[in-house]
């Protein structure tokens, strides 16, 4: 029987190799994806942050008053109308109308800063103007307070290089940029969510169009018939075919995690983590048992299916099941993640992956997640024999 | 004469119909059976089972001495399959790959499997495309590797389930000249097919099946000696369009 499955996993893992198509989607570009992905995101802050400091479009509420002179005499914030619909609003200033009045009684003001949409642009405007307020409330205010004069705009732009703090107020937006870009936290996002997510999702899919291929494919060939008049028996087709899906299902796993580790290793931006070795080959181990979980999944549904076609459309919601759980678990803080999770398929994986990136492996947590998916593998390769044993599932009929 | 097939009352019963009731008969060596029956007469339920890829609700069948269901591993290694117009080879595979993936799976050892492997290489003259890509094949190539895959574990039954159906004259004509050489090899053959021509021209016995049932078993030479070509085609005809007639 050993020699048989060997014989069936050489003979498809032969067949596969020699399909440039399966070797580039299913093993390049996973090594791809991760690093271009992370490095156009990072490109796409550094635009974002240059353009940011260089100019903002705000719009206030009430003019005529100390913040809104002080506004107009920046030059890289331009004042738009509220009412003007042909210029983007990066966000929206409330400022009280007597504020100028509040300031010379000393009594609190109030300058409140609203988003205009959710946009990144946006966000990073805010903590610009935040900045403005900062250096208004440090370095304004005293001096309006001590001439007892509520300026204008030429008046305050005279004032501020009196004060020296124009290049001083440019300084600190370019540092506070900086810092939101740090304080949004992308590495957040990234290792929490859009990684697990490539890592689940290729892990998943790497082995799915194989899978299909050496079930649903080979029933719609006509080449399941005479395989199955063989002297060899059913177990030893099915576990061969499920070898074979499993180590491009691993490959394809292991290539996206070895894509991201190479991004790690090289890039120069803020948004990354250094992975320990130990990190990485608990991430290693992880991904290997990932990869068989869903190649016996895929290979299940590939038998089950009448044609590729239809294989197809149940791998879909498939897909789209196993990535949802890196959407549940984005806001999961691992020092809360239950015991219970880690019995969760892929619900586990993408936690034990979040403790991994964050430096803060749990043992028990590893083990129990691996054992829980060594059972999972287990269950899903007895469902897959079973349903290869049954002619009305392998017919159709 | 000896009966390398023997067919005991089989019954195949699928959720909603009964695909075969009853069914008996038996092919000694060297004899050609045609099997003839409309679509969903029942003729590849009835090759399936005797491959053993599906299993009889009831009765029972032996293969050179082997009973269908307890040795069934021993019953594959006496049967070889060709299914019609889908050759049913690995594209991926050269010519040769796929004949020697079959004999390993038919637990044949290297040696014995390359002999066999280089012989029928030359007794169906693909020597010059046998390391090419099966996919790179035209339909007429693929069909000779097809014959020379059902056949690498040189068994002595051999199973055609419509072998001429989509293919060109040239093809097909492979597929009956292999026919007339396995029989001179006393070797057993159940074909089925739609073409009452073909039938009457390549089998020694024709079984007709309707409905799952057989309904006449006839010896082909003593009939087209008895009656005329349109007396034998008009039975037929009268028989698989469900119609019954007297000898």
């Amino acid at each position: 029987m050993i020699s048989q499955i060997i014989v069936v996993f050489l003979k498809e893992m032969k067949s596969i190799l020699r399909d440039k198509k399966t070797f580039l989607f299913g093993l390049i570009v996973p090594f791809l994806l991760v690093p271009s992905m992370l490095m156009i995101i990072d490109y796409s802050m550094k635009i974002l942050q240059n353009q940011v400091v260089r100019s903002i479009n705000i719009s206030i509420d009430n003019k005529d008053n100390s913040f809104y002179n002080f506004c107009l005499a920046q030059d890289n914030i331009n004042i738009i109308d509220a009412n003007d619909t042909n210029k983007a609003i990066s966000a929206y200033v409330k400022v009280d109308a007597d504020i100028d009045q509040k300031i010379l009684a000393s009594e609190p003001f109030n300058i409140e800063v609203v988003n205009a949409n959710s946009s990144m642009d946006s966000v990073m405007s805010i903590s610009v103007l935040n900045t403005y307020i900062d250096v208004f409330e440090k370095e304004i205010i005293p001096y309006i307070k001590e001439k007892n004069y509520a300026s204008d705009a030429e008046r305050l732009k005279q004032i501020m290089l009196k004060l020296n703090v124009s290049n001083d107020v440019n300084e600190q937006v370019k540092q506070q940029v900086n810092e939101q870009n740090n304080s949004i936290d992308l590495s957040s996002l990234y290792f929490n969510m859009l990684v697990p997510m490539m890592l689940i999702l290729y892990c998943c899919n790497g082995s799915s169009s194989v899978a299909m291929d050496m079930s649903a494919g080979e029933k719609e060939r006509g080449t399941l018939e005479p395989l199955l008049s063989t002297g060899a028996n059913r177990t030893s087709i099915i576990l061969g075919k499920l070898m074979a899906t499993t180590v491009i299902g691993v490959l394809s796993g292991m290539c996206t995690t070895l894509g991201l580790w190479g991004y790690v290793m090289i890039s120069s931006s803020n948004n990354k983590i250094i992975l320990s070795s130990l990190q990485m080959l608990s991430l290693l181990i992880i991904m290997l048992f990932t990869a068989m979980f869903f190649a016996a999944v895929n290979l299940t549904i590939g038998v089950y299916a009448r044609s590729y076609k239809e294989a197809q459309t149940y791998f879909m919601p498939v897909s789209i099941i196993s990535l949802l759980p890196t959407c549940f678990t984005y806001a999961l803080d691992i020092a809360n993640i239950k015991l219970e999770y880690m019995f969760i398929p892929i619900f586990n994986v993408v936690c034990i992956i979040k403790e991994i990136f964050a430096g803060a492996i749990n043992y028990i947590h590893l083990l129990i997640v691996l054992i829980s998916l060594l059972v999972y593998i287990l269950l899903a390769c007895c469902i897959m024999l079973k349903m290869f044993k049954k002619e009305e599932i392998v017919f159709r009929i | 004469m000896f009966k390398l097939i023997e067919i005991f009352n089989i019954s195949k019963r699928f959720k909603n119909c009964e695909a075969l009731k009853e069914v008996s008969f038996n092919v000694s060596n060297g004899e050609i059976v045609g099997l003839l029956g409309e679509n969903g007469a029942g003729k590849s339920t009835l090759l399936r089972i005797i491959s053993t890829m599906l299993n009889p609700t009831s009765g029972s069948a032996k293969i050179n001495g082997y009973d269908l269901i307890k040795d069934s591993k021993l019953v594959r290694k006496n049967v070889g399959i060709l299914f019609g117009s889908e050759v049913g080879l690995y594209e991926r595979l050269t010519a040769r790959e796929n004949l020697e993936y079959f004999a390993k799976l038919n637990n044949m050892n290297k040696e014995e499997a390359k002999n066999r492997i280089d012989e029928l290489i030359k007794e169906f003259s693909f020597e010059d495309y046998a390391d090419k890509q099966v996919g790179k094949l035209s339909k007429g190539m693929k069909q000779k590797v097809a014959i020379a895959r059902s056949i690498v574990h040189n068994p002595s039954v051999i199973l055609f389930d419509e072998p001429d159906s989509g293919l060109d004259f040239k093809a097909a004509n492979i597929v009956f000249k292999f026919m007339t050489k396995c029989k001179k090899e006393n070797k057993s053959i159940i074909f089925s097919s739609h073409s009452m021509e073909n039938i009457k021209i390549y089998s020694d016995r024709m079984v007709v099946l309707h409905k799952g049932e057989i309904v006449k078993q006839f010896d082909v030479k003593e009939y087209r000696q008895k009656y005329t070509d349109k007396e034998i085609n008009d039975m037929l005809f009268n028989l698989v369009c469900g119609g019954d007639i007297d000898d």
